[in-house]
C-alpha cells in the first residue's frame, strides 16, 4: 500500500484515539468538582448588611448573612447563616421603639429573590424576639423552627410555609402542618393537625 | 416541679407578645390525672421574675366545655362540665360559669351531683366546692334507693370534714316527701343530714339507715 495512502487512513484513527483519550480524561467525575459548569455568580459578599427603610424613613428591617453569593441568571441571592430582624413600625417617639417586638430569625441557609422581595429560609431556623440591645441578647427565650422551608415576604413581614413543622419553645412543643407568623403583629399561627406538648410548673 | 400535658386541635393561633396560645377546634389537652376539652382552649402563660416559675391559666369555652379528674387508679373522681371554665394551674383553682354540672365520686357510697349557674373548686390546701345557682340543683346518691334531690341557692362542699352545707330556699324532695328550709347539711361518710327551719334554728333531723 502505498505511503500516501497509509497516511490518510492512518492519520483519522489517530487523532480519533486521541480525543478519546483527551475525553476519558476531561469526563465530569475526573474534573474538580468547583469547575463543574454550576451557574457563576457575578459577584458576592461576606459579612453583609442589607437594610430596608420605609417610605418614611423607619427602619422595617435588615437582612444580615455571613456569605452572600448573587446570581444575575435568576436574580437571587443564596446566603449562608442568615438573619433577618423586622423592627416594629408603630408610631413611638424615642428609643422606646427598640423595646417592642423586634423579631429576628435566623437559618443556616437563605435564598433571597431579589425581585419579589422574599427570602427563603432553610436549616436550623431560629426565632427570637430582640429586647433593648443590639445584638440580640442570648438570654432571650428562643423559639426554634424545625422545617424544611420558611417563606418569608419583607414587605408584608410575614413568614408562611405550608409543610410539616416542628415549634419548640420553653412552653411548649409542638407539630403541625403550615404555619404564618406575622411579624408586626407578633403572632403566630399554626393552621392544621396541631398536637404536641406543654409543659407547666405545677 | 414540671408537669407535662400533650393536646391535639385543628389549628392554634399564638400571640407571642403576651405568651398566650388559643387552641381552636376539637381541641383535648390531658396528663395522667386531667383532661380538658372543649371548642376552644386559651392557655396563658405568665413568668413570674420571684421564682422563675412560669404561672399557667386555662381558659376552655365549648358546648360544653369539659374537665375530668382522675385518681392514680384511673378512675375518674369529678366531671366538670359548664360553657366556660377557667382552671389555674398552680393555685390549682377552678372557676367555672353557666350550665354547670358537676358529677363528684368522693367513693361508691358517697357521690354527688350539682347543677347551677357559678362555680369554684379550690383543690389546695383540701377540696373546697362552692356552686351558687338559681336555684342550684343538688343530687345525692343513696345505695338503698332513690336519690335525695335538693333546690338551693348555695352550696359549699369541703372534703375534710365530708360536709356538704346549703343555704338559701331548699326544697329538698325524696321518697314523695318534701321538706323546705333555710340551712341544711349533709355529711358523706355519716349519711346524717340536718336542717333548719329558719337561720340558727334547728327543727329536724332525718337519718337514712346504714344497712
Amino acid at each position: 500500500m502505498r505511503r500516501k495512502t497509509k497516511i490518510i487512513i492512518g492519520s483519522p484513527i489517530v487523532i480519533a484515539v486521541l480525543a478519546l483519550i483527551y475525553w476519558q480524561n476531561n469526563t465530569p467525575s475526573t474534573m474538580n468538582q468547583s469547575t463543574i459548569a454550576t451557574p457563576q455568580s457575578d459577584y458576592y459578599f461576606k459579612n453583609i448588611k442589607i437594610r430596608q427603610f420605609n417610605s418614611e424613613g423607619n427602619l422595617e428591617n435588615q437582612l444580615n448573612a455571613q456569605l452572600m453569593e448573587h446570581f444575575a441568571s435568576k436574580n437571587l441571592s443564596i446566603m449562608e447563616t442568615a438573619n433577618i430582624i423586622f423592627y416594629p413600625q408603630e408610631k413611638t417617639n424615642n428609643a422606646q421603639q427598640l423595646t417592642q417586638n423586634t423579631w429576628q430569625v435566623s437559618a443556616a441557609k437563605g435564598e433571597f429573590d431579589h425581585l419579589r422581595n422574599q427570602l427563603t429560609l432553610d436549616k436550623k431556623i431560629i426565632m427570637r424576639e430582640i429586647v433593648q440591645t443590639q445584638p440580640p441578647q442570648k438570654s432571650q427565650p428562643e423559639i426554634s423552627i424545625d422545617t424544611s422551608h420558611l417563606n418569608v415576604d419583607l414587605n408584608r413581614q410575614i413568614a408562611e410555609n405550608q409543610v410539616a413543622v416542628t415549634i419548640k419553645n420553653e412552653h411548649s412543643l409542638t407539630s403541625a402542618i403550615g404555619m404564618q407568623i406575622d411579624f408586626k403583629r407578633s403572632q403566630l399561627k399554626l393552621k392544621s393537625q396541631v398536637s404536641g406538648e406543654i409543659y407547666t410548673n405545677d | 416541679q414540671t408537669n407535662t400535658w400533650h393536646f391535639k386541635s385543628d389549628e392554634t393561633q399564638t400571640d407571642l407578645k403576651n405568651n398566650t396560645t388559643i387552641y381552636l377546634g376539637n381541641v383535648v389537652i390531658f396528663d395522667n390525672f386531667r383532661k380538658l376539652s372543649g371548642d376552644k382552649i386559651l392557655l396563658k402563660s405568665t413568668p413570674q421574675s420571684k421564682d422563675k416559675q412560669t404561672y399557667s391559666e386555662f381558659e376552655i369555652f365549648g358546648s360544653p366545655a369539659h374537665i375530668e379528674q382522675k385518681d392514680s387508679l384511673s378512675q375518674s373522681i369529678e366531671q366538670l362540665s359548664a360553657t366556660s371554665i377557667r382552671y389555674n394551674i398552680n393555685e390549682n383553682k377552678i372557676t367555672a360559669k353557666e350550665n354547670i354540672h358537676l358529677i363528684k365520686h368522693q367513693s361508691a357510697q358517697q357521690s354527688f351531683e350539682v347543677k347551677g349557674n357559678i362555680l369554684t373548686i379550690l383543690q389546695q390546701p383540701t377540696y373546697q366546692l362552692n356552686v351558687t345557682g338559681n336555684p342550684l340543683t343538688l343530687n345525692i346518691a343513696q345505695i338503698d334507693g332513690e336519690p335525695i334531690v335538693i333546690t338551693a341557692d348555695h352550696l359549699t362542699y369541703s372534703e375534710a370534714n365530708n360536709l356538704i352545707k346549703l343555704n338559701g330556699n331548699i326544697v329538698m324532695l325524696r321518697d314523695n316527701a318534701k321538706a323546705s328550709a333555710h340551712q341544711l347539711s349533709y355529711n358523706l361518710q355519716t349519711q346524717i343530714l340536718q336542717m333548719s327551719k329558719f337561720p340558727d334554728k334547728q327543727i329536724e333531723i332525718i337519718q337514712s339507715t346504714q344497712n
